[in-house]
């Protein structure tokens, strides 16, 4: 299956460097669209700012976006972006929790260093089609605080309530989605003290790909209840 | 300044309840905080007896305007004797100075006889009361006398009376007697009955605001004060034409008027400030032996009763006054200590006075005017104490100054007869003699007594800038220890026997329990956070020996201002600070931070590729490092391992990371940014020049001592060989910024080991930051 992919940055040649890396991880790319800005992007996407882009006959698998950009922030697309099919991937200079962790509320399925070197930005992109995203320690501490306190709601400086999809109001009550097993708690604490997904597997006495399916698992319930959490808040306010 | 002094241990009676249940004002002042229910109701209760007051008072005047009034002036001669000392008006000038020896009434009957009564005029017809005179011959004799007058009084009709004077050395001379009229009553009536009405009422307002046990006492005492007060203002006024029920009354009811107060002194010494142990015996005990003197007084009639009414009054308020000592030791409390000293000296004056009264048989003229004035200033003393007991830390010092005063004046009076009596010294000696004495007494006094009301010495006002001014910067590094700081500053500048923590609102400082304890306001650092309102009650200032005043609550105030207007304004400064530091941040990060990343992807080859990538982290630790404001050193940690992770993995080279600390500090900026940097040097060095397969990382902190080994197993030798490019360089700065150590060594069988040390860890912070250095100044 031939694969479409659309990058979004402002700056030329980061974003020759990000398509290089694209060809480099899959043989089966159809074609690569730039974007240099979310206006660019919102054309090539079909739908207007704040509204919401819809799935076409022909529809981008593979959807990269820069979060800093002359028009405003990559974090305004990807909330635009909740309904369309597309692996959804972040590329920052900020490697900070700060950063990262509104983008992955937004509903991000990863996110790319552009600092990093080549190969690694190549092993890294694989990974997170595959299904392995990365998991920084700040980013699991962050994770933990927000699962434990609900801190974090709506913290992205840039999500906004009405963003939020005009799904049936949810109840209040936290749901099983939007709580954390032990298990995933206890692969979390050790992300956040440093330790590799091979050495939690090891402590845990699990598989690895048992580890990365709790960290799957992670982003997921990151992302609706963060859908949720907004939409409560949009119904709240009214907006829905 | 010195470098930070370690704070004195907080006391054990700090009871600052950590985290958990804090007491709420109310409970700590055991719900006295909210003004009484009935308030209104009390207050109408309260102005009736007023108008009852003012009514009697009205009443009595009304009677005494009435009573017949000579239209002279007698006073008693140093040899026993009474002389007509001034008149009235200037017909009868040409007798003044004259001896008296008595009244006589020529009244025509409507039968046509001359009926003639006299009542002889003797120096105890000058005496106001039985009540001081010691002598029971003499206190006959002094109803006799009082007797004859009131049956000469009888005799005469009512309009238009005219006695004879007798005179010893010339002819009788004729007297007209009118009422003495509202305008007659001398100024000491108006002075004394006011007192008394002041007093009656000071009694009321305080029973009324805390209907108590003690409070009733305390209204006995005031009122048996203001009935003697009142019966003084009667006699004065009286001259030579009591009553006979009067004379009756006068004595008997003046007598049980100081036995009531002796047992209200035992009864407020037992129940105030707290009760203490067998109260109800004390008290009991004390009304036994009150009756008991009174009754043998008013059955048996002897010779030394009088004695043994003084000697026992005396007796009760030592008892008192032996109590309270016991029950300081038990409890120290201000109000105890100064109760007791108030009782002291006024058991003092009492028994002077009494000697003073019983010895001075030998100047009847002074002694005279002791049993008049002596007596009526010890009231007046009496009064003013009583006055000032409910207020003492709210009380004025000129009401304090007046009460020593009129104590000091009973001295000076008992001290005068006495010398005279006793030592048979001169009149002009025995007064100055007199004088510079209770002088003398009223200066020592007056120091040990008001000891416990103002004075305060504790610290200096130098010493309490520097206290305010370390509590602001200990509060910049810990907000969270404002109550415990504050508490610790009350604690110096008060030295209270307890302080307490307590959830309520106090909007300023104030005294309660008559000034036993004090309430303190706590600022509010954010007041935008809404938190709980916090107060400090500081219960008997200086360990129970002195009384918080108003002063005290407004120095309260002002220290806590002082400290809230330089916390606002260190936050602010702060708030700028740091404002400014994530703004230069964040230009550094977007500006040169996009530019290198555009010039790594251009490089023409890998080696500055990289070199500009490592500017790049450096960057971005630099960015970050000036934005946070901290790191914990676990956190750190996790974020170092998974970098080195990161890139050694990349590299295909293992790593193995081990990490044991004994506590999680809180990394400066400095301290971690020099960390990262160490670190990532370390590890970049081995991967370029070691071709390394493994790296160990061992990191330490132990005693407050960091050791970080990086470990390779690469192809390095002779590290003492090396050149000390950029990275090493780096490495050895960090290391010098944190005042540690750095050292390279070979490994057997091959790799090179880095080992870096820093003692003292926590006060690494390298070069002071700003705020250290500003302190420091």
């Amino acid at each position: 299956m031939a694969v479409k992919v659309l990058i979004l940055e402002d700056n030329p040649v980061a974003r020759g460097f990000l398509c290089r890396v694209v060809r480099e991880s899959f043989s089966d790319i159809s074609s690569i669209t730039e974007a240099g800005d979310l206006a660019a992007a919102r054309r090539l996407l079909g739908h207007k700012a704040g509204g919401r882009a819809q799935q076409t006959d022909d529809p981008y698998q593979l959807i990269m976006v820069d979060l800093e950009l002359p028009d405003g922030s990559g974090l305004e697309l990807l909330t635009e972006l909740a309904n369309y099919p597309a692996t959804r991937i972040v590329s920052t200079l900020y490697s900070d929790d700060e950063h990262l962790f509104p983008a992955l509320q937004c509903g991000a399925d990863g996110y790319l260093l552009k600092e990093d070197r080549f190969e690694v930005l190549v092993e890294e992109l694989q990974k997170i089609v595959r299904g392995q995203p990365p998991l920084s320690p700040a980013i699991a501490r962050r994770l933990l605080t927000h699962f434990r306190t609900g801190d974090g709601l709506m913290s992205g400086q840039n999500a906004q309530p009405a963003a939020a999809p005009a799904s049936a109001p949810v109840p209040l009550a936290p749901l099983d989605h939007e709580r954390l097993t032990p298990r995933e708690t206890e692969v979390l604490t050790y992300l956040s003290k440093g330790f590799t997904i091979k050495e939690i597997a090891a402590l845990m006495g699990i598989k690895w790909f048992t580890v990365n399916d709790h960290i799957k698992s992670i982003y997921k319930k990151l992302n609706v209840s963060s859908r949720a959490e907004a939409a409560v808040l949009a119904s709240k306010q009214g907006l829905v | 300044m010195s470098t930070h002094q370690a704070p004195p241990p907080l006391a054990p009676d700090l009871l600052i309840r950590e985290g958990g249940h804090i007491p709420t004002l109310e409970d700590t002042l055991q719900g006295s905080h909210d003004l009484p229910r009935w308030i209104g109701w009390r207050l109408r209760l309260l102005v009736v007896a007023v108008l009852t007051g003012c009514a009697l008072l009205f009443l009595v005047g009304q009677w005494l305007s009435s009573q017949p009034k000579l239209p002279i002036t007698l006073r008693a001669t140093p040899d026993g004797l009474v002389k007509l000392h001034s008149v009235d008006h200037p017909g009868l000038q040409q007798v003044e100075g004259h001896l008296v020896s008595g009244l006589r009434a020529e009244v025509v009957q409507p039968s046509g006889t001359t009926t003639i009564t006299e009542a002889p005029i003797e120096l105890l017809s000058l005496q106001h009361s039985g009540r001081w005179i010691s002598d029971l011959a003499q206190r006959k004799r002094f109803a006799e006398l009082h007797h004859g007058m009131s049956a000469l009084l009888q005799t005469l009709p009512s309009e238009r009376a005219v006695v004879q004077l007798q005179l010893r050395d010339a002819p009788n001379e004729p007297l007209l007697l009118s009422p003495r009229g509202w305008s007659g009553l001398s100024a000491s009536f108006w002075m004394l009955s006011t007192l008394a009405l002041t007093l009656f009422a000071v009694g009321f307002v305080v029973v009324l605001a805390g209907p108590q046990w003690r409070n009733a006492v305390f209204t006995v005492l005031a009122l048996c004060q203001a009935g003697q007060l009142m019966f003084i203002a009667i006699e004065s006024n009286l001259d030579l034409f009591v009553p006979d029920w009067f004379m009756q009354w006068d004595t008997s009811l003046r007598t049980t008027l100081d036995l009531i107060t002796g047992v209200a002194v035992i009864q407020i010494a037992v129940l105030h400030p707290r009760r203490i142990k067998g109260w109800p015996f004390y008290s009991a005990l004390a009304w036994i032996a009150a009756l008991s003197l009174g009754l043998s007084a008013i059955h048996l009639d002897r010779a030394d009763s009088w004695w043994w009414i003084n000697a026992g009054c005396s007796a009760m308020v030592f008892a008192a006054i032996l109590l309270m000592s016991a029950a300081y030791r038990a409890h120290p409390h201000p109000v105890t200590l100064v109760l007791q000293r108030f009782y002291t000296v006024t058991l003092g004056t009492w028994m002077l006075l009494s000697i003073a009264v019983a010895k001075g048989g030998a100047r009847p003229d002074m002694q005279l005017n002791i049993t008049t004035f002596g007596v009526m200033t010890w009231h007046v003393f009496f009064a003013s104490q009583l006055l000032l007991a409910p207020y003492l830390s709210r009380s004025k010092r000129i009401l304090q100054e007046f009460s020593l005063l009129a104590a000091s004046s009973t001295v000076a009076a008992s001290m005068d007869l006495l010398f005279v009596a006793v030592f048979s010294l001169g009149q002009f000696t025995s007064m100055t003699l007199s004088l510079f004495l209770s002088f003398g007494i009223y200066l020592t006094v007056r120091r040990w007594l008001m000891a416990q009301l103002p004075g305060r010495d504790p610290i200096t006002m130098e010493r309490l800038f520097e206290r305010l001014y370390r509590i602001a910067r200990e509060l910049e590094r810990q907000p969270t220890k404002l109550d415990e700081l504050l508490t610790r500053l009350m604690r110096e500048l008060f030295d209270p026997l307890e302080i307490t923590l307590v959830n309520g609102e106090v909007n300023a400082s104030e005294l309660r329990g008559n000034g036993s304890v004090m309430l303190v306001r706590l600022p509010v650092l954010r007041p935008q956070e809404r938190p709980p309102r916090h107060a400090l009650v500081l219960k008997h200032s200086n360990k129970g020996r002195r009384l918080f005043t108003t002063e005290d609550a407004r120095l309260a105030d002002r220290v806590i201002d002082q400290l809230h207007r330089v916390l606002s304004f260190d936050q602010a400064v702060e708030q700028g600070r740091s404002e400014e530091r994530v703004r230069i941040a964040q230009d550094l990060h977007d500006d040169i931070g996009a530019r290198l990343l555009t010039l790594m992807y251009q490089a023409p080859n890998a080696d500055i590729e990289e070199y500009i990538r490592h500017t790049l982290q450096d960057l971005k630790t630099l960015t970050r490092g000036l934005a946070a404001q901290s790191h914990g050193l676990s956190e750190a940690a996790g974020e170092w391992k998974r970098d080195l992770n990161q890139r050694l993995g990349a590299a295909r080279c293992e790593l193995d990371w081990k990490m044991t600390t004994d506590s999680n500090l809180t990394l400066s900026m400095v301290q971690w940014s020099a960390l990262t940097r160490i670190m990532r040097e370390l590890v970049n060095n081995t991967l370029s020049h070691a071709k390394a397969t493994k790296v160990q990382v061992e990191l330490v902190l132990a005693n407050d001592r960091l050791s970080l080994t990086v470990t390779d197993n690469g192809l390095g030798r002779e590290p003492t060989s090396w050149a000390h490019g950029l990275g090493l360089g780096g490495v050895r700065k960090r290391v010098k910024q944190l005042g540690g150590t750095v050292a390279w060594s070979e490994v057997e069988p091959q790799g090179i080991r880095c080992e870096v040390v820093v003692e003292n860890f926590s006060t690494s912070a390298g070069p002071p930051t700003s705020t250290e250095a500003q302190a420091s100044h």
